[in-house]
């Protein structure tokens, strides 16, 4: 018999399939491969290890990989503080190099990249967790999968930025 | 799976009421093997959970240092060792966001729910309740049960619970004293144009000037069968009466992000009535111990939608 499908991203006490609510609608989309052994997940973070520490209103550039076959599904952003659920101030472009195109005609705000919606909190660390800022629709990476982020500081102060790519990977040829 | 039987929205708590062990949890202390029978009329299955302690003169919820696991009808523990509640849910599952349990836990009649809880922190845990929210399944024709018509069409449709008045053109559950220990009732009465199906809630005065904390909700059917087995917080069964509540993180206490009137309570299956018929709202209040309180009117709204036949 064969079962709904459910995605293990809308065990979250906030994502309700109610009206207006994104989050359910896009994680409904993505359900189906939840249980599905062609696909794994794949976290891809950018920019490099040795670049994420940004100057004051610098400017920071990174070419990532990410294999072809996989799909692109959310983004996500740490909080800006330890008590804030926003993340710090920075605009993004993201140029897919296959396609020779700009994910977004300006540069974006982070803002608009993270979901401030929050997944736990803890009393003791003072963290606030949050869930994926989804894409519109899953993304499929086509090509050489080579990506070029360009990350712009806006805050005005030194800043650790770490945005990152989530992806279900292709799990060998078969699934091809 | 559950082929041919009906599932009924059901709240179990497991409050102060239910063991009195829960009045105040000391600082430091844990208690084993608290228990909670299932009702003989049905199955209960589990699929989601909420915690809360009475609020503080801020409205605080101050449960982070709460740490708990519950075990299935064979006493199977669904974790090695006790959880921290907070790593589960930001809310601990109120402001009508419960957090999901999956898969779901199957509890014959009059089984038990058995939790163990640990309060790590230095501040004493007041009326600690565990709620238990799920369906109940019945077999067809053991309780009422109702559905859509054939052919329908619907319209979105918020009723309001109470009582009318011209003086402010409002319907309010009125004159809800201070302390209301015996359940203040109210009819709800679909109106005759067309059926409502509730599919969800909310309630609260998220801008009194006086404390409106302690208020409890009880749903029954038209053959008063109640839906809980006891009075469920109006800020854990619905959504909107969260604001003003702050929930304890780090050094300070932040207010609840995306909750509110976008995100009512939800009922799940929901509730339908056909025209005509009767549901009850049965409400207690206890905010003795909050300086300035008053009497109240109180807004509570189902939300779903009319169905008309066609």
């Amino acid at each position: 018999m064969s079962a709904f499908p459910i995605s293990p991203l809308s065990l979250d006490g906030l994502t309700r399939d109610y009206y207006g609510s994104f989050d359910a609608a896009i994680i409904a989309q993505l359900a189906p491969l939840a249980e599905n052994n062609c696909y794994q997940p794949k976290v891809y973070r950018a920019p490099a290890l040795s670049d994420e520490v940004v100057p004051a209103n610098g400017y920071v550039t990174y070419g990532l990989k990410i294999t072809p076959g996989a799909i692109i599904y959310g983004l996500r952003l740490p909080p800006s503080s330890q008590s804030s659920d926003l993340p710090g101030s920075f605009n993004a472009q993201i140029s897919d190099q296959s396609l020779k195109s700009k994910w977004f005609d300006q540069p974006l705000p982070s803002y608009f990249l993270a979901n401030s919606k929050p997944t736990y909190l803890s009393v003791l660390q003072d963290v606030v967790g949050a869930v994926d800022g989804f894409l519109v629709a899953p993304y499929p990476v086509v090509g050489n999968g080579l990506f070029l982020v360009e990350i712009w500081e806006t805050s005005g102060s030194q800043q650790r930025i770490q945005l990152v790519f989530d992806a279900l990977e292709p799990n060998g040829e078969a699934c091809l | 799976m559950t082929p041919n039987l009906i599932q009924r929205h059901q709240d179990y708590v497991l409050g102060s009421h239910q063991d009195p062990r829960l009045k105040s949890v000391a600082a430091g202390a844990s208690i084993a093997g608290i228990t909670l029978q299932t009702d003989s009329d049905a199955p209960f299955l589990l699929r989601s959970r909420a915690v809360r302690v009475k609020y503080s003169a801020s409205r605080t919820q101050v449960l982070g240092n709460l740490l708990l696991r519950f075990a299935g009808p064979d006493r199977d523990y669904r974790s090695q060792d006790m959880i921290r509640q907070s790593l589960l849910g930001p809310y601990f599952g109120q402001l009508g966001n419960p957090m999901p349990e999956s898969p779901e836990v199957f509890y014959p009649r009059n089984s038990p729910i058995t939790v163990d809880i640990y309060n790590d922190g230095a501040t004493a845990l007041t009326n600690l309740v565990l709620y238990f929210r799920g369906v109940k399944l019945f077999s067809p024709g053991a309780v009422r049960s109702y559905s859509y018509p054939d052919t329908c069409s619907g319209l979105p449709f918020p009723y309001p619970v109470g009582t009318y008045s011209d003086t402010d053109g409002l319907t309010l559950v009125r004159n809800i004293p201070v302390i209301q220990s015996g359940p203040l009732r109210q009819t709800f009465r679909v109106k005759s144009d067309a059926d409502f199906v509730i599919r969800g809630g909310q309630a609260g005065l998220p801008f009194s000037t006086t404390p409106v904390n302690e208020v409890f909700v009880t749903l029954r059917d038209e053959d008063e069968k109640p839906y809980s087995n006891d009075g469920v917080h109006m800020d854990v069964l619905f959504g909107n009466s969260g604001f003003g509540a702050t929930f304890a993180a780090g050094g300070g206490n932040i207010l609840p992000v995306a909750t509110g009137p976008n995100s009512p309570g939800l009922f799940f299956p929901e509730i339908y009535l056909p025209k005509n018929h009767l549901m009850y709202v049965d409400i207690q209040r206890d905010d003795s111990s909050f300086s300035g309180a008053v009497a109240i009117n109180l807004p509570i709204s189902f939300l779903g939608q009319k169905v008309f036949q066609k």
